[in-house]
């Protein structure tokens, strides 16, 4: 245990414990590199919490930056290692979304008009949020869902 | 909206590839290319939803008889493909379920695209009704595509019926399968 205590696993654990940072986390793992700003965006979060987020980060060696204000996964091979998994974990998410909306989609009545609004809304707050990796993985699933919904 | 000479080829290469692979006559439809911000004329919905606006590519609109291309897409054979099939197919949003509408012209776009030696970037989220379909496609091969190309919505549900075992499949959820 003391091994990977010095090889800094606990405090990667514990830095990742924290909600907040694993969502900063995940969003830069999926993206690559990204500003402050951005992440801002992407997450929700305010520019402390993320601040703080990518303070922790950068002090247990998960993230570095790059140029002014851009961060990306740092280059050692742990971080690394636990990018590619939130960046998984990320991806089988939206997976499960997507197919939740598209299914709902499926069955909805073509008279209720709450229903395929809600959903619409749904699809749309995805489409701002994880747009760019929705149509790298998933390619066309915005439109098609969308067409669904907006044919009914 | 305009017409343009890039979208125009690809459409006419798609049609001929589906008619090559297929073996079925294919009619011509409208074809316009068509800017982002034009989008929420034609399905106002998008006026509230800029994000979604960014990631279409094209669509048929069964009503106008028209494919609309999105302005950057015109060489997008795969989309101009997809478009192409539902432009001659029966089956449209208002009246078939997306699993078997989208399912069956995935079927058709992937089976075409690897006939003809190019590249399918698959639809991931369909994976279930790909398989299902595909199935479907290998045993009854003639009768899918009759099916799918039928003029008359009432035969196509009748052949999908009987190939598939399943009554009143329109009626059905996925899931339900």
């Amino acid at each position: 245990m003391e091994i990977i205590k010095s090889a800094g696993v606990e405090d990667v654990l514990k830095t990742l414990g924290r909600p907040f940072v694993q969502k900063v986390f995940c969003v830069l793992a999926a993206f690559n590199k990204m500003s402050a700003r951005e992440l801002e965006k992407k997450t929700s979060l305010s520019a402390r919490t993320v601040y703080d987020a990518l303070t922790l980060l950068e002090r247990a060696g998960l993230i570095e930056r790059k140029e002014r204000g851009v961060y990306a996964v740092a280059s050692n091979r742990s971080a690394k290692l636990f990018g590619e998994a939130y960046h998984h974990l990320l991806v089988a998410g939206l997976a499960e979304e997507l197919t939740r909306i598209m299914r709902a989609a499926e069955s909805i009545e073509a008279d209720n008009e709450d229903e395929r609004r809600t959903l619409l809304d749904e699809l749309e707050t995805l489409a701002k949020d994880y747009g760019d990796i929705i149509e790298r993985e998933f390619p066309r699933a915005i439109q098609e869902i969308f067409l669904s919904l907006s044919g009914k | 909206m305009r017409i343009d000479s890039i979208a125009k080829k690809t459409y006419r290469e798609a049609l001929s590839a589906i008619r090559e692979v297929l073996g079925v006559q294919v009619q011509e439809c409208e074809l316009f290319i068509v800017e982002k911000r034009e989008l929420p004329q034609i399905k106002p919905s998008l006026g509230e939803r800029p994000h979604i606006m960014n990631f279409l590519r094209g669509f048929y609109e069964a009503e106008w008889n028209t494919i609309f291309v999105v302005s950057g897409y015109e060489d997008d054979f795969q989309t101009i493909l997809h478009e192409a099939l539902h432009s001659n197919s029966c089956l449209h949003p208002s009246n078939s379920p997306f699993w078997i509408r989208e399912g069956l012209t995935e079927t058709f776009t992937e089976h075409v695209l690897l006939r003809k030696g190019l590249s399918y970037s698959g639809n991931l989220l369909l994976k279930e009704e790909l398989n299902f379909w595909r199935g479907m496609f290998k045993k009854h091969r003639e009768k899918i595509i009759e099916a799918y190309f039928s003029k008359n919505l009432k035969k196509c549900y009748t052949i999908l019926a009987e190939v598939t075992g399943i009554s009143h499949l329109e009626k059905k959820a996925f899931t339900e399968i």
